[in-house]
């Protein structure tokens, strides 16, 4: 696999490791810490308490429409920056809510650092360049 | 003053968490708001500096819907579940630091802003959160339209007569972010209107909304300090228009409910209208009234 494909498999992997963790919500899912470093890892650990504390969980509809676009990838050394494009239709509800009903579909365009620790690439950092109401701007 | 401090609390821990805000579904999946981080690789700025660039708040050439105030709940990180009321800050405490998660969400849309983990020290309610931080909180919230720009006469501009210039949604914005019983103010005012008229050498820079021409009265009666005459008409441009690009400018200053107050800088939008312009022989009357 190249660089740039696994920094790409990377960011997946650390969106999906999210994902799973704030279903129960779980700050010390070692899939987290498998897939996140740095910053990026604190503030989701961060984040899956603050959802604890509120008696909250994230869940996506079925079907869902959360996707993610990597629409460009640079590498250099053990750090690849990528640009991405998501459509996220999570939704934060009571943790006893197993399901959820389609609702507010945004679509953001942030940028993300990975770092490589250990041949794996992790998520180490992101930042949000612009947000979107429904499926639009980047995912258009 | 320990009471006025506990009751102060108390007030605004009953204020920040109504039962019905907790319970109510809100946006934010994996890329929710408050699911960002930066260090060294993608430029490690302070939430101040990148509030005072401007970056938070998108490209300059879109509008940016925004949302509501911005309320926070604290719990005690070692025992979630449990919000923390003024019991938790009482004198045993003073001067003990204490390990806080701060929640902080959209009331309007549900959004979470922002999840923080704060070392704080009893009895100060402000002690729970540096005012500057609600204000870089608040002013993400801030709603940011595109100018809307108009001109007279509507549409197509004449050479060498006068084009009034304003903008209808000249008003300031504000949103407030509570945590701890601590409130931030931010308004965003507008201050300036930045036209350009197809170069960068060509254009108007207005202090105010400008004045709206009034088809209904003469033009003789009317005035503004606004206006632009064109010398040359657009043909022979793109599309034989002009690209007038229109910028409405904000100051960002914030004030706080503990004295604290301060500058968060300009912030922008910027509208392009493509307009043609035409010569016409002896149309000018000084005035507009088309």
């Amino acid at each position: 696999m190249s660089d740039e494909a696994g920094a790409r498999a990377g960011y997946e992997a650390a969106s999906r490791a999210f994902i799973e963790a704030a279903g129960i919500p779980d700050p010390d899912a070692s899939a987290l810490s498998d897939t996140h470093t740095g910053p990026m890892l604190d503030q989701r650990r961060t984040t899956l308490r603050g959802l604890r504390a509120e008696g909250k969980v994230i869940r996506y509809p079925t079907p869902s429409q959360y996707r993610i676009e990597i629409e460009a990838a640079t590498i250099d050394g053990q750090v690849a920056r990528l640009t991405v494009c998501v459509i996220d239709d999570g939704q934060r509800v009571a943790a006893g809510q197993s399901s959820v009903e389609p609702g507010a579909v945004t679509t953001v365009q942030g940028r993300a650092a990975m770092q490589r620790i250990e041949g794996v690439w992790k998520l180490a950092e992101r930042t949000e360049e612009n947000r979107w109401d429904g499926v639009a701007g980047c995912a258009e | 003053m320990r009471r006025v401090a506990a009751a102060l609390l108390l007030s605004s821990l009953v204020h920040l968490s109504p039962p019905s805000a907790l319970a109510a579904p809100g946006p934010g999946g994996e890329f929710g708001t408050d699911q960002t981080a930066t260090g060294e690789l993608l430029g490690g700025d302070t939430a101040e500096v990148v509030a005072r660039e401007g970056r938070d708040l998108g490209p300059q050439d879109r509008a940016r819907r925004g949302g509501g105030d911005v309320v926070c709940r604290l719990y005690d990180d070692a025992q979630p579940d449990r919000a923390l009321g003024p019991d938790d800050f009482g004198p045993d405490v003073y001067g003990k630091p204490v390990q806080v998660l701060r929640v902080c969400t959209d009331r309007d849309t549900g959004e979470y802003v922002d999840t923080d983990i704060l070392t704080v020290t009893p009895p100060l309610p402000g002690a729970f959160v540096d005012p500057r931080r609600l204000a870089v909180m608040a002013r993400s919230r801030l709603p940011l339209p595109l100018p809307s720009a108009r001109m007279n006469p509507a549409g197509e501009q004449t050479v060498n007569v006068d084009s009034w210039l304003w903008v209808d949604n000249w008003e300031p914005q504000t949103r407030s972010a509570t945590a701890g019983g601590v409130t931030t103010v931010v308004v965003a005012t507008p201050v300036e209107q930045r036209w350009t008229f197809g170069s960068p050498s060509e254009k108007k820079v207005c202090a105010d909304a400008g004045t709206p021409y009034d088809l209904s009265r003469p033009a003789s009666e009317q005035s503004t300090t606004c206006s632009y005459t064109f010398r040359h008409s657009s043909a022979g441009q793109p599309n034989s228009a002009y690209r007038v690009s229109v910028t409405l400018v904000w100051r960002v200053t914030w004030t706080s409910n503990i004295g604290a107050s301060g500058d968060l800088g300009f912030v922008s939008r910027t509208a392009t209208i493509p307009t043609r312009v035409a010569e016409h022989q002896a149309l000018n009357d000084s005035g507009r009234g088309q």
